[in-house]
């Protein structure tokens, strides 16, 4: 049977049912005798060491980087001074047992972590409350579970999958982690992408619907889990789970660029949007960055970023990828991000409201410091600027008018940039789509955002589950505005269209984006061999043909329809 | 007392791993030593303190310590705080 449940990290596991019962335990707040202080301080400190030690003993056999940082992070937490200082003045002051004290003293922490209005912060409170369980695990005597003593292919099933669970032993016998809470930002959603177990967190109730022992089947791509397998069905999965890792292993390995097989080149670039993000990307693997969003320097902050700050990171970045190409979106803030020095009031309607350029153009100051910054670090290699939110040929002169005074600030403070700094804009309002041809005399490239171009062409808010069913990227309207974009690029020699929104990683987006004759997809990095192999397994020509049979059809069902047959067809074990 | 600025070079500033590296070095020092950003002060050694303190790339931080080993653990502070990525 199967059960769904929501996506936490992609893959395909087979493995035996662990399910962990690891009780968070009871704590009350009885008082201690005061001739027996010492003996709990005491205590409390051989618990702590004791755990600092079992972190110490494991970080030496972890080869992940993200498992070794929150160990040695745990293990810091637990060696900090306050920790001992603070609970043996609270025993002795307060005549309050151990395992209180050990509580109070985390609980805290944890507490003024979650205050905090960085959302990296926040999610360390429950790391927080995880190294405390383990420490009063320690104090109390309760056996806390234990990885090491799994020694064959298993699927973690818990109520809470916590940080710790993971941290307890070796992971290669770990094929799925099932977890009834947690989303895909949790930590350890995180550690589970970045591990690549494959995760699916939500299923009501999974400790009493699996049982212990019995062969589950986890599908993170499709987010379900199916049990109660029989013989047939456990061969087939086996296949499947081979097959899976035969595909991801030639992935991994590509790093050509995409050709189709008439040998018509597409570009295909990364997108990308926080720190962790920039790290992995390897430039040898990406045509470039065809996204660089620049609202998580904004975002978690107190106070504005400086020149010089921003300065720094885009610099950086801009080396890191040599001559290939960097296009830097100016901050879209608003809508649903927002920070706490931008004064954005609460709207009735944020899409259509106050943000991004709407937001910068009254905002000079701010959006000038951070052009000043694009524009000293255009030197040091192949960067351009790409404006969002823009409805109008009024916003595009806006923008243009305080670049140019950031280039005679500049000029003046006699720093040096890229004159000729290539400037474009995102297409995600439908009236710059319709007049592409008159807006690219003005503008050097267009990027079509998807996410935004669809809802407001279909006028449909996506996460609204009441309408998300028409939320359809293949509506005949909205494959015209793309068309109609591409087209308009087509004219010139140095102009290009590209496209970073969701639609240019989908397979069945790929041959229409193929067939249209798009420049340049700029996909979530985790996607970019998946996209440069379906683009190598079309032929231009005739993918061009089907497409252009396709812009004759006035159903959406129609066209999704034959691009899954098109797609069947030539993607093959691919799709 | 010994003190000297360094400008934070980890793309990630202050948070996780990095500051799980400042107050592990600061350990390893007798001397009490402080980080002071803006009109923050906190302790070198209490890594909650330094990943809570929002310390990102870029930012310019005070190095001050204070006691037997000073010069030497402020010196190796702002080596590390500079040279981490």
């Amino acid at each position: 049977m199967k059960h769904y449940g929501t996506k936490v990290s992609n893959g395909l596991g087979l493995g035996k049912c662990v399910i962990i019962n690891d009780v968070v335990p009871e704590v009350n707040d009885s008082k201690i005798d005061s001739t027996s202080i010492d003996n709990e301080i005491l205590k409390v400190n051989n618990s702590i060491d004791e755990c600092i030690k079992s972190y110490e003993n494991i970080i030496n056999s972890l080869i992940d980087d993200d498992l070794k940082q929150l160990c040695d992070f745990n293990k810091m937490v637990l060696k900090a001074k306050s920790l001992k200082t603070d609970i043996e003045n609270n025993i002795r002051e307060n005549l309050i047992n151990g395992a209180y004290a050990i509580t109070s003293y985390f609980n805290k922490k944890a507490d003024d972590l979650s205050k905090s209005d960085n959302n990296y912060l926040k999610e360390r409170s429950t790391d927080i409350i995880d190294i405390k369980n383990k420490v009063l695990k320690s104090f109390m005597g309760i056996k806390s579970f234990d990885l090491s003593e799994i020694k064959e292919d298993s699927i973690l099933v818990a109520h809470e999958i916590t940080p710790n669970i993971l941290l307890s032993g070796d992971l290669s016998y770990v094929k799925g982690i099932i977890s009834e809470i947690g989303g895909k930002t949790s930590h350890v959603g995180i550690l589970a992408n970045t591990l690549g177990i494959p995760a699916v967190f939500g299923i009501k109730d999974s400790i009493k619907i699996f049982s212990d022992g019995e062969l589950l089947f986890i599908n993170g791509n499709s987010s379900y889990v199916e049990n109660e397998l029989d013989f047939s069905e456990i061969n087939n999965i086996k296949d499947l789970i081979k097959k899976e890792l035969e595909i991801k292993k030639e992935l991994d390995q590509i790093s050509d660029k995409a050709y189709t097989i008439d040998n018509k080149y597409f570009e295909v670039c990364a997108n990308s949007g926080d720190l962790v993000e920039l790290d992995k990307i390897d430039k040898n693997k990406i045509d470039g960055v065809g996204l660089f969003r620049t609202e998580f320097l904004y975002l978690n902050k107190q106070v504005p970023p400086t020149e010089e700050y921003l300065f720094n990171v885009f610099k950086n970045f801009a080396e890191k990828l040599g001559d290939k190409k960097v296009i830097i979106r100016t901050l879209d803030i608003g809508g649903d991000k927002k920070c706490s020095y931008i004064d954005i009031p609460k709207e009735e309607n944020p899409f259509l409201g106050y943000r991004a350029i709407r937001y910068c153009i009254d905002n000079k100051e701010l959006f000038k410091t951070l052009l000043k910054a694009i524009l000293r670090a255009s030197v040091y290699g192949n960067i351009s600027i790409m404006y969002p939110m823009i409805s109008s040929l009024e916003d595009i002169k806006a923008c243009n008018a305080i670049l140019n005074e950031a280039k005679s600030d500049l000029d003046g403070e006699e720093k040096i940039y890229n004159k000729n700094i290539n400037v474009g804009v995102m297409v995600e309002i439908p009236s710059i789509a319709v007049c592409a041809e008159e807006i690219i005399k003005y503008v050097d490239f267009f990027s079509i955002g998807t996410n935004d171009l669809v809802q407001y062409t279909l006028a449909v808010d996506r996460v609204n589950p009441h309408v998300s069913k028409y939320y359809n990227w293949f509506n005949p309207g909205v494959i015209k505005l793309i068309k109609n974009t591409i087209d308009s690029t087509k004219k010139y020699e140095n102009k290009f269209t590209g496209m970073c929104g969701e639609l240019a990683a989908d397979p069945l987006g790929i041959i229409l984006l193929v067939g249209l004759g798009l420049d340049e997809f700029s996909v979530n990095i985790n996607s970019v061999n998946k996209v440069k192999k379906l683009i190598s397994l079309l032929n231009y020509e005739d993918t061009n043909k089907f497409v252009n049979e396709l812009l004759e059809l006035d159903s959406s069902l129609e066209i999704e329809k034959k691009l899954d047959e098109f797609a069947k067809k030539n993607f093959g074990k691919y799709y | 007392m010994f003190k000297k600025d360094a400008v934070v070079k980890s793309k990630t500033g202050l948070h996780a791993r990095p500051g799980s590296m400042v107050a592990e070095k600061a350990m390893n020092f007798d001397s009490e030593i402080s980080l002071v950003f803006g009109d923050k002060k906190v302790d070198a050694k209490e890594v909650l303190d330094v990943v809570t303190s929002n310390i990102n790339c870029g930012d310019k931080v005070s190095i001050e310590a204070e006691g037997p080993d000073e010069e030497q653990a402020v010196l190796e502070l702002v080596e590390l705080i500079e040279t981490m990525e």
